[in-house]
């Protein structure tokens, strides 16, 4: 049967999403840790590359403006020394001369220092030292002769040679100008690249967290979606056992109930009217033989008290199982009888108060009222050793209430479990009885301050307009 | 002892859906020569209508019989036919059933197991215009009389009425047919209608509609 599984076999079969979600984060962390790393490091790159390239190259570019700027100098320098309307001696620039071959050698060092090494720049530098040392030498050559009073001569020799050797020069600054200046376009399209990349990276990085998130996210909905659908179908099916269960406790009720009023009435009317039969009988019998025979006599009204009191016997049990009172005369009068009957056979003085109008309740919903009071009592009598009870029933609101108190013992309110058995059943079942009446039950009690057992239940009063529609 | 007529029969209906109880009575009430049982009724319907045909003198009726019990029958027939005198026969002694009987108008009421001695007196008694009850009842009776709660006949209508009869009331002022009504209280559809005849004669009202107006004055059902 499938009903046969248990709440705890349903429990357990709900998988808990707690592994799937650590995992989730698990794997979250880790590629947000190492996108993060990878993207560090790739701007850290970008950073050494900016300052040891592109600063460097910009560096080397200044040199070589310097230089390029000194033979510039010299260019002019060279043009003045050989016009010939010049009225200044050669070795008036051998100052200058001096001054720039120093700035020069400084710049050429400092280039050196900056410049990246390419194949074709080494190459080019090489050859820019070489024209340069041989510049000098001509130079120094030009301004000797000069000293030595050939001024025509080194006028001649500057004008043939040195002034294109400096072009030379000039030409290799300008190539290797352009040389780093291409390196300079190059580096910063690398660098660009890299921004590219790392800006590649990041927005894959947040797409990946992105997805791995709406992942775990969707997981985790979906997860709690069919938790819930389990807790709603085991809180369903807990609600359809204890209905089932309050069910089978209203039917005992009811089953029990209908049993008593078969018991009670066959007691009554079968044996009590055979009993009955019988001792009207005798009765005749005895009276007929009165003044004949009275050992005859003497034994018939043996033989009736014997039925009168197995009559008695009869009667008194078929009231307790359904008294005869509640079908005749309804709940309040039922209530009164019975207290002052629990009164007269267990000696704790009941106290009743209250009316009841007639007609509200029917026997078979009565019939509930009258077991509760019944059960409060014998509890009292039972349990609590207490000497006085009240019993109060009012009319209120539309609704009938009922209220069983004592002076006695009480108890420990507590679960119901806690319980002595009997008197647990004896509580589950006035509540059920005032359940089925719509009514609510609830029961009070602490240690020497005495019960109360406390019921209200609807008093069943139709509406006018219902009752005339139905009426015409 | 006296009676009215040395030559006049004390006709004697008996109702009592027990065939044995009631036969023992028929022979307890037949060993009077002054008594003839006339007739013999098993439920309260039948006794109503045996009396409309047989008019006895004395009705000697049991509280409980199925369909209609004793007390509504004893209010029917009274009605029908006020001279007929009617005494109650009951296994309970409790005062809610004494004082209803003789609130429906019944002039006796004796237990069962004092029946051998006090059946011929209380007809006889009847008979003759005068109360009875039996020893066991006579002590409730006074006790009642002293604490003021016993009367003859309650001043308000509708207490005058059976649980029964209550019921009925309520529920045709719900609107609910004869024939809902016997399904709901598990009795014949002649039974309601005895019922419903009994309600609206105790009520002095002649129609459904008064009925549930009735109904709503005491508060039975919400206007």
């Amino acid at each position: 049967m499938v009903r046969a599984d248990t709440e705890h076999d349903v429990l357990s079969a709900i998988p808990s999403p707690s592994a799937r979600l650590w995992l989730g984060l698990g794997v979250t962390l880790t590629v947000f840790l190492i996108f993060a790393g990878y993207t560090i490091r790739e701007i850290r790159w970008l950073e050494d590359f900016q300052v040891n390239v592109v600063q460097k190259n910009r560096k080397a570019s200044l040199q070589l403006l310097r230089l390029q700027d000194d033979t510039y100098q010299l260019a002019v320098s060279l043009r003045d020394m050989t016009l010939p309307e010049s009225r200044y001696p050669i070795f008036y620039w051998k100052g200058e001369f001096t001054r720039v071959h120093q700035d020069m050698d400084e710049a050429l060092r400092l280039e050196g220092q900056y410049s990246a090494s390419t194949p074709a720049g080494d190459e080019k530098r090489r050859q820019l030292r070489d024209v340069l040392d041989d510049f000098w030498l001509s130079s120094d050559e030009a301004f000797q002769l000069a000293d030595q009073g050939h001024e025509e001569t080194a006028r001649y020799m500057i004008r043939s040679q040195l002034e294109s050797k400096r072009e030379n020069i000039s030409s290799i600054i300008t190539r290797l100008l352009a040389l780093n200046d291409q390196a300079q376009t190059e580096a910063g399209q690398q660098v660009s690249l890299t921004y590219g990349r790392v800006k590649r990276d990041i927005l894959v990085l947040i797409g990946v967290l992105f997805l791995v998130a709406m992942g775990t996210g969707l997981y985790t909905l979906q997860a709690n979606r069919k938790t819930f659908d389990r807790l709603h179908h085991l809180a369903e099916r807990l609600q359809t056992q204890s209905e089932e269960l309050r069910m089978l406790s209203w039917k005992l009720i009811d089953v029990q109930e209908k049993t008593l009023r078969q018991v009670a009435r066959d007691l009554h009317d079968e044996f009590g009217q055979i009993l009955t039969a019988i001792g009207v009988t005798l009765g005749r019998a005895s009276q007929k033989a009165l003044d004949k025979d009275p050992v005859f006599v003497e034994d018939v009204k043996y033989v009736k008290k014997i039925v009168e009191d197995t009559l008695q016997s009869v009667r008194s049990e078929s009231q307790i199982f359904r008294p005869a009172i509640l079908d005749d005369f309804g709940l309040g009068q039922t209530l009164e009888w019975f207290v002052d009957q629990f009164s007269r056979q267990t000696g704790v003085l009941v106290h009743y108060k209250g009316k009841l109008s007639d007609g509200f309740f029917l026997p078979e919903d009565a019939i509930h009222l009258y077991r509760i009071v019944q059960e409060a009592l014998n509890n009292v009598a039972k349990h609590s050793g207490a000497k006085e009870a009240w019993v109060k029933v009012a009319e209120e609101a539309g609704a009938l209430s009922l209220e069983i108190r004592d002076n006695g013992a009480g108890f420990v309110m507590g679960p119901e479990s806690n319980r002595v058995a009997g008197q647990g059943i004896g509580l589950m079942g006035m509540r059920e009885r005032a359940e089925h009446l719509k009514g609510s039950f609830s029961i009070r009690s602490s240690p020497d301050r005495g019960t109360v057992v406390s019921v209200t239940v609807p008093l069943k009063r139709p509406s006018l307009n219902h009752a005339v529609q139905e009426v015409s | 002892m006296t009676s009215p007529s040395k030559d006049k029969q004390i006709r004697v209906l008996l109702a009592e859906d027990h065939t044995l109880v009631r036969q023992g009575f028929r022979r307890i009430l037949e060993d009077d020569p002054r008594i003839t049982v006339v007739g013999e009724a098993r439920t309260g319907i039948e006794a109503i209508e045996q009396c409309k045909e047989l008019k006895p003198d004395v009705v000697v009726m049991d509280l409980s019989m199925p369909e209609l019990g004793g007390l509504e029958a004893t209010a029917e027939v009274l009605k029908a036919n006020p001279q007929i005198k009617v005494v109650i026969l009951s296994m309970y002694s409790n005062e809610a059933y004494v004082r209803k009987a003789f609130e429906l108008g019944a002039k006796g009421y004796i237990l069962k197991n004092a029946i051998e001695v006090d059946l011929t007196r209380a007809v006889m008694a009847l008979a003759e215009g005068q109360a009875y009850f039996s020893p066991g009842i006579s002590h409730i009776v006074l006790e009642s009389m002293k604490a003021g709660t016993f009367q003859g006949t309650s001043q308000d209508p509708y207490e005058r009425l059976t649980l029964r009869e209550k019921e009925v009331l309520q529920l045709i002022a719900q609107g609910k047919s004869n024939k809902e009504i016997a399904t709901l209280l598990n009795i014949s559809v002649n039974t309601v209608a005895v019922h419903r005849a009994r309600v609206m004669e105790t009520l002095n009202l002649h129609r459904t509609a008064e009925l549930v107006l009735f109904a709503v004055k005491k508060g039975l059902i919400q206007p």
